[in-house]
């Protein structure tokens, strides 16, 4: 009630400066106002209680006849002289009033250098997330205000379900082309496309928000270029809405953005439908993609801080819930974990304090897994620099927090009385935590592109060229070891079997001839062309053996060029179809070093395979064996990149099967025949020893670090 | 008439420094072990020497007459300038010291002239007790005083200040200057006179407190451009008048830890009392409301902490009594308020230990620290009253705070700051990030030849206070002075009531029977003689001791028991074996000593109070040790609070800067 400074402000006459306004606001029950400066763009929020002495802060009394004038009127609810100091102390930090005499200029130079300072600081540490300012729009958006009114007008709104049923309908419709191109879409020729539409999308993203603000009456006057993980992207200041009354006017600037991005993504959508491959029509799937999925992905998600999160908060009727959440985690651990009785939480009912709870577990779980993926993303794809940012990160999102959890248990005064329980408290759970992650050992696995093939295949090459003439097994289809497959027709081969036949009975007439005749000179040239020619006559007829081609092996002949050769010349040495046998495959496995060193210490490790399009199927592997020789070409070029597989390959000949790291061979036995031809590319993981996650997490840091030197 | 320059330096005070944080203050506490290292003492040394040298040279064979005439010459030299030549001050110095030898007959040794040239130096010197500081500081007092600007000598108490001032009156007329002093009993004018004398004798207390006034009565025109802008377009400037001081310019502290340290937690408050009927009824109400409340079920009490909390349970108590208040203090918090601090006054504030209740019913708050009453000093609002409504005393009106500020901020307006103690080393970290003083420790004049007697450990006070009085009595027999110190009020007059059954009538010392101070330190020394005084007897006491109380091995000091802090102790057993004279000491400690209560854990103590029942060997050393730690705990939640003081100064006038400047003392 009494405060030992209370003379500091009592003779002081004060008065809210003029351009500061109030509004009440009703939040679940609970009166508030909201003081917002227009100049500087403050706001603060309190209680009626409070702002009965605020408002009578008008230049004619001081604050101690203002204070007794309240004490007066509600005996019960004005606040004490320790309440009213720190209630003028805070509007001041604001800069919510004005004195009537010069204020300490030391003082607010001072503040003014610290707060630049913190905002600075603010910045570093925020340094993905840097706000660069640029221009006012505020003239642009008044200019715009006619359509800013239309857009939310019923009008307005008619037409955009209008033209988002238009566009569902023509994205149904071309579903599955839409499919197709899904996968250009993340090619990294469109990559620079995408950025490119990225920006202009959010640009129309973000007057979105700067519009409705302004026609809800609010002021948009901060335009800029915030770099996101160091990619710039626009964007306008429409915090302004904060101060809106009625919710609905909250949450619909809230929702601005996504609400012209998926204007947007429907008009793209009818372009891209009318356009095809051509230059404007990737452009709109591009269009297309970012503004529903990206959207979908990121705006909406309100565990990030985008458009989700106020729109969650302003739903919910909890401003700053993120903050409040952490507090309420705060909360919560210091009440039941450390008992510290003095905890107070910042829900004031008791659905804030479960919206609060449920807002801050799983924030915090989705921090954490977002810290892991950006620092392991960020290492794996930077050289050194990305090592070093990592780093940074991790110091900044993890030691820092820690040592100031350290801080706060080892000397704040909140915990005076219940230290010992605190620490042995966190203790336990960090010893739990700790031997949670070096002992307990967690199942590993790693994965491994391959490709299936069949054990026996045979290329069925013809030896002798010819014309397709007949087929007797048509393709694919099961054939026994000398079946005839195919018959080919060469009626020159023919005609040259004639003719050497014919040559060669020649010749041997004219041998008997000579012999009866004693001309012992002619007999021995004659046979040596007897011999020549009935070489050349072996040599053909086998040749012309060749022109049936009977399968080598029993299994399902298959042959994709076979049925439309028919009647073609087809050249000598011709691959025109394969003998595999089907029921005999193994899935050939490119395994990088790491894994295969680690595979062949684990001969009995189990191993699945998965195939793309039946991922829901996993075929088990019986057993496998590493192929002691490193190896560079890989065992078909589908799985390197020029081929659309994830392993890098020499771009310089080699027709994309020469890896850029050497790699083990890991040929595995399936226990079942999949239902799939050969030359399918898979994926096998194989499990390997069950490790504690620390080990498992030091060994990837090394790997990381070797790959790196 | 006061010049217009005059009239500016009067009210320029140098705005305290920003104190260093973070990694500044662990390189500023570097700055500060270099700064107190033994070169600087070396450096003392060699100047006193220089000293030393005019002195026996050519100031030697000067009569009284020809050494005026040098000292009118040096202060003519010396007067008005801001930065006089080192040479000069020497020899300032070897004049101060000659005259001393010429009106007082002391010739100061070599270690008083380097405490004084500390003071030039800016140094806090630690000087052991008993090395004649008084001297000392007359004579930096003097070299100071003769530069012209206002100096300001700080004693520990009034009764120091007014007895220093007049021994060493001779000294300063002789060296043409006026010691002047300032007690509480002064009037204004009083006040005025005084302190315009070159040199000031006074208590930090009556200093700040008429800095504070002086500063009241300046109003809005605050800062001395302002005024000067005032005096010379105004024609009449009425005020001037009324301003008491003179300036704030230089400070020498005796006892500077005391001051500087230990009196630094509160800061110094002036008030003015106004009526509020239903405030002074309510504290009646909260007190009987706190009697019905019941330890551990309707609160908890944190002794340690001094921090009493209301249960849910005793929330509802106070709340289904709370139609009995004024509606002013029917709110919840408010309520609750009162009830605590009702309580607070129930179970920490002890008659005769933290205050006494005098002949016309007032409450007069002791000084944990020195044990003297604090004359005037009030608690907070609120709790002053509920002491009162607990003693069934008439409730007085509430003190409202109309000017501030802690002995911190107002120490560090000053513009050289020295000072003395003998007891400086413990806290020469503290006394460097806060005063800038670098802790100097200036070797004895002769050897301490005083003996310290095995400590004596006992389980409870009474068992403790009966030895006590049996060595006691047999010292007083063998014809030894007897100093028993102890740390109340209370605890000095049941020793005394110990006494009445033998033939040994004690001298007592407290905050009660303050009147006769003087007259009872001056037979303390007598043979056979029993003092019992609480730590009044401490800082600046000087017991004479009579050659054959020498003989027989000089005073016997007891001390009964440990005081917050190590300094305080050491204080104590400093009054024997002063000036290389013979002396012995020793302490008494019991299992009930407060000390012990308040920041040992419960099992700690039944630990070594199983294991001295059980007679384990090493259970007195023990009991030893964990008085050290119970010291060491209690010195360190001072140096938190004292902390804790100007972070607080700190934080208020970053929140609070938009409030007038004048209001911002």
């Amino acid at each position: 009630m009494f405060s030992e400074s209370w003379h500091r402000v009592a003779r002081e006459v004060v008065t809210l400066s003029p351009a500061v306004n109030a509004r009440k606001q009703v939040v679940h029950g609970e009166v508030w106002y909201v003081l917002h400066d227009r100049i500087q763009h403050e706001f603060f929020r309190v209680r009626p209680a409070a702002w009965a002495f605020i408002a009578r802060l008008r230049g004619d009394r001081n604050v101690e006849e203002v204070w007794e004038a309240c004490l007066e009127l509600y005996p019960d609810e004005a606040p004490g002289q320790e309440e009213v100091i720190r209630l003028l102390s805070q509007l001041y930090q604001h800069n919510l009033f004005q004195s009537t005499f010069a204020p300490d200029s030391a003082q607010l130079f001072d503040r003014y250098r610290k707060k630049k300072q913190k905002k600075m600081r603010g910045q570093m540490i925020n340094f993905l997330f840097i706000h660069l300012p640029l221009f006012d729009p505020n003239r642009l958006l008044k200019a715009l205000s006619p359509l800013a009114v239309f857009l939310f007008s019923r009008w307005g709104m008619a037409l955009w379900s209008g033209m988002i049923f238009i566009g569902l309908k023509t994205v149904i419709e071309h579903f599955g082309l839409l499919v197709e191109q899904s996968e250009a879409a993340l090619a990294p020729g469109n990559i620079g496309w995408l950025y490119l539409c990225m920006v202009s999308i959010k640009l129309f993203h973000e007057f979105g928000h700067g519009l409705a603000c302004k026609r809800f009456g609010g002021e948009v006057h901060d335009t800029g270029v915030m770099l996101m993980i160091f990619t710039p992207l626009p964007y306008v200041d429409a915090s302004a809405s904060w101060t809106f009354r009625p919710k609905s006017h909250r949450m619909i600037v809230d929702a601005a953005g996504m609400y012209v991005e998926f204007f947007l993504a429907a008009i793209a959508a009818v372009v891209w439908a009318h356009t095809g491959n051509t230059l404007v029509g990737r452009l709109a799937y591009n269009v297309m993609f970012i503004s529903s999925i990206s959207t979908m992905l990121f705006n909406l998600n309100p565990l990030l801080r985008f458009d989700g999160y106020y729109l969650l908060s302003d739903g919910l009727d909890l401003p700053n819930l993120y903050s409040r959440a952490t507090q309420q985690l705060k909360h919560l651990c210091e009440s039941h974990l450390f008992d510290v009785e003095a905890s107070i939480s910042p829900a004031h009912t008791r659905r804030e304090s479960f919206w609060l709870t449920l807002y801050g577990v799983a924030s915090l779980i989705y921090r954490v897994f977002l810290l892991g993926f950006i620092v392991y993303q960020v290492s794996t794809r930077f050289l050194g620099l990305g090592l070093l940012i990592a780093a940074f990160c991790l110091i900044l999102y993890f030691v820092v927090p820690l040592g100031k959890f350290l801080k706060y248990l080892c000397f704040s005064e909140r915990l005076h009385r219940s230290r010992k329980r605190a620490v042995a408290v966190s203790a336990i759970l960090a010893l739990v935590l700790l031997s949670g992650i070096s002992i307990v050992p967690v199942p590993r696995s790693s994965t491994s592109p391959g490709i299936l093939q069949a054990k026996e295949d045979v290329q069925i090459i013809n030896i002798t060229d010819g014309f397709v003439a007949e087929v007797f097994t048509r393709s694919p289809q099961q054939v026994a070891a000398g079946d005839p497959l195919f018959r080919l027709q060469n009626d020159e081969l023919d005609q040259r079997i004639q003719s050497a036949q014919k040559l060669l009975s020649d010749t041997l007439v004219r041998l008997e001839q000579a012999r009866q005749e004693g001309t012992l000179l002619l007999i021995t040239p004659l046979q040596r062309e007897v011999q020549t020619l009935q070489y050349l006559l072996f040599e053909l007829e086998k040749r012309r053996e060749g022109l049936l081609i009977r399968a080598p092996i029993s299994g399902t002949w298959t042959s994709p060029i076979l049925t439309e050769m028919m009647g073609t010349w087809v050249p000598r040495g011709t691959e025109v179809g394969r003998v595999m046998e089907l029921s005999d495959m193994e899935f050939l496995a490119v395994v990088s070093q790491k894994d295969a060193a680690e595979l062949v210490n684990l001969p009995e490790a189990k191993a699945e395979i998965r195939f793309p399009g039946q991922a829901a199927k996993v075929f088990e592997v019986s057993a496998f064996e590493v192929h002691p020789a490193q190896q560079q070409n890989l065992p078909s070029a589908a799985l390197g990149w020029l081929g659309g597989g994830k392993i890098e390959v020499s771009r310089e000949g080699g027709e994309g099967v020469r890896a850029l790291e050497s790699f083990f061979l890991v040929s595995a036995e399936l226990h079942q025949t999949p239902q799939v031809y050969p030359y399918q590319t898979g994926r096998i993981r194989f499990y390997l020893e069950p490790e504690p996650f620390l080990y498992q997490g030091l060994r990837k840091l090394r790997q990381l670090v070797q790959n790196r030197l | 008439m006061i010049t217009p320059t005059q009239n500016f330096y009067r009210h320029a005070v140098r705005s305290p420094r920003k104190l260093s944080t973070g990694i500044d203050k662990g390189v500023d506490a570097l700055i500060g072990r270099m700064k107190r290292r033994s070169a600087h003492v070396r450096k003392l040394k060699r100047d006193a020497q220089k000293v030393r040298k005019i002195f026996d040279g050519e100031l030697a064979g000067l009569t009284r007459e020809e050494l005026s005439g040098e000292i009118q010459k040096l202060y003519g030299q010396l007067r008005g300038r801001k930065k006089s030549s080192a040479a000069l001050k020497l020899r300032g110095l070897a004049c101060a010291a000659a005259a001393s030898k010429e009106v007082l007959g002391m010739v100061p040794y070599q270690e008083q002239l380097m405490g004084a040239l500390a003071v030039e130096e800016g140094l806090f010197a630690e000087m052991a007790t008993g090395e004649g500081k008084t001297l000392t500081i007359a004579l930096a007092g003097i070299v100071a005083g003769w530069q012209g600007q206002p100096c300001h000598i700080i004693t520990a108490n009034d009764y120091l200040a007014e007895r220093d001032a007049e021994t060493m009156q001779t000294l300063y007329r002789f060296c043409g200057l006026r010691a002047g002093h300032v007690i509480g009993t002064h009037t204004p004018s009083d006040r005025k006179l005084q302190y315009q004398a070159p040199v000031v004798y006074t208590t930090s207390q009556q200093l700040l407190a008429d800095f504070l006034r002086d500063r009241l009565s300046l109003g809005s025109d605050f800062t001395p451009a302002q005024r000067l802008m005032h005096a010379l377009v105004q024609e009449e400037d009425a005020p001037e008048q009324e301003l008491v001081l003179r300036g704030l310019h230089t400070a020498i502290i005796d006892e500077g830890d005391n001051v500087l340290i230990d009196e630094a937690v509160t800061p110094l408050v002036i008030s003015r009392t106004y009526a509020n009927a239903p405030f002074t009824a309510c504290c009646t109400i909260a007190r009987e409301l706190a009697l019905s409340l019941m330890q551990g079920r309707d609160f908890q009490l944190d002794r340690k902490r001094k921090d009493i909390r209301l249960t849910p349970t005793g929330e509802e108590v106070v709340q289904r009594h709370s139609h009995r208040m004024p509606p002013v203090w029917r709110s919840h918090d408010r309520r609750n308020e009162l009830v605590v601090t009702a309580l607070v006054a129930e179970h920490f504030f002890i008659q005769d230990t933290h205050f006494v209740v005098t002949d016309e019913g007032k409450i007069e708050i002791i000084d944990e620290f020195t044990g003297r009453i604090l004359p005037g000093r009030t608690w907070k609002q609120g709790l002053h009253q509920a002491v009162e409504a607990k003693c069934g005393l008439e409730i007085t009106d509430p003190a409202e705070t109309m000017a501030s500020m802690s002995f911190q901020r107002f120490f560090r307006m000053f513009q050289r700051l020295s000072a003395f103690s003998g007891t400086a080393q413990e806290s020469a970290g503290e006394l460097w990030h806060i005063y800038r003083l670098p802790t100097v420790k200036i070797p004895t004049h002769r050897p301490v030849i005083r003996k310290e007697q095995p400590a004596q450990t006992y389980f409870t006070r009474e068992e403790k206070f009966a030895a006590m009085v049996e060595e006691a009595k047999g010292m007083a027999c063998e014809g030894r002075s007897v100093l028993i110190g102890t740390r109340t009020v209370s605890d000095s007059e049941r020793l005394a009531e110990l006494f009445a059954q033998s033939k040994i009538c004690p001298q007592v010392l407290n905050a009660v029977r303050h009147e006769e101070e003087a007259q009872i330190v001056s037979r303390a020394g007598e043979a056979g003689m029993v003092t019992i005084a609480t730590n009044m007897a401490g800082r600046g006491t000087d017991i004479h001791v009579p050659e054959a109380v020498l003989l027989k091995g000089g005073l016997h000091v007891m001390m009964a028991e440990c005081n917050a802090s190590g300094r305080i102790d050491r204080q104590l057993l400093g009054r024997t074996g002063r000036q290389g004279n013979p002396g012995t000491y020793r302490q008494f400690h019991s299992l009930e000593d407060e000390l012990f209560q308040r920041f040992l854990p419960k099992l700690q103590r039944a630990r070594i109070s199983a294991a001295m029942k059980g007679g384990l060997p090493g259970a007195r050393g023990l009991l030893l040790k964990s008085i050290d730690r119970a010291q060491a705990l209690s010195e360190k939640g001072g140096v938190k609070q004292r902390r804790t003081v100007l972070q607080m100064d700190s934080w208020l006038d970053e929140q609070l800067s938009f409030t007038r400047p004048e209001s911002r003392i």
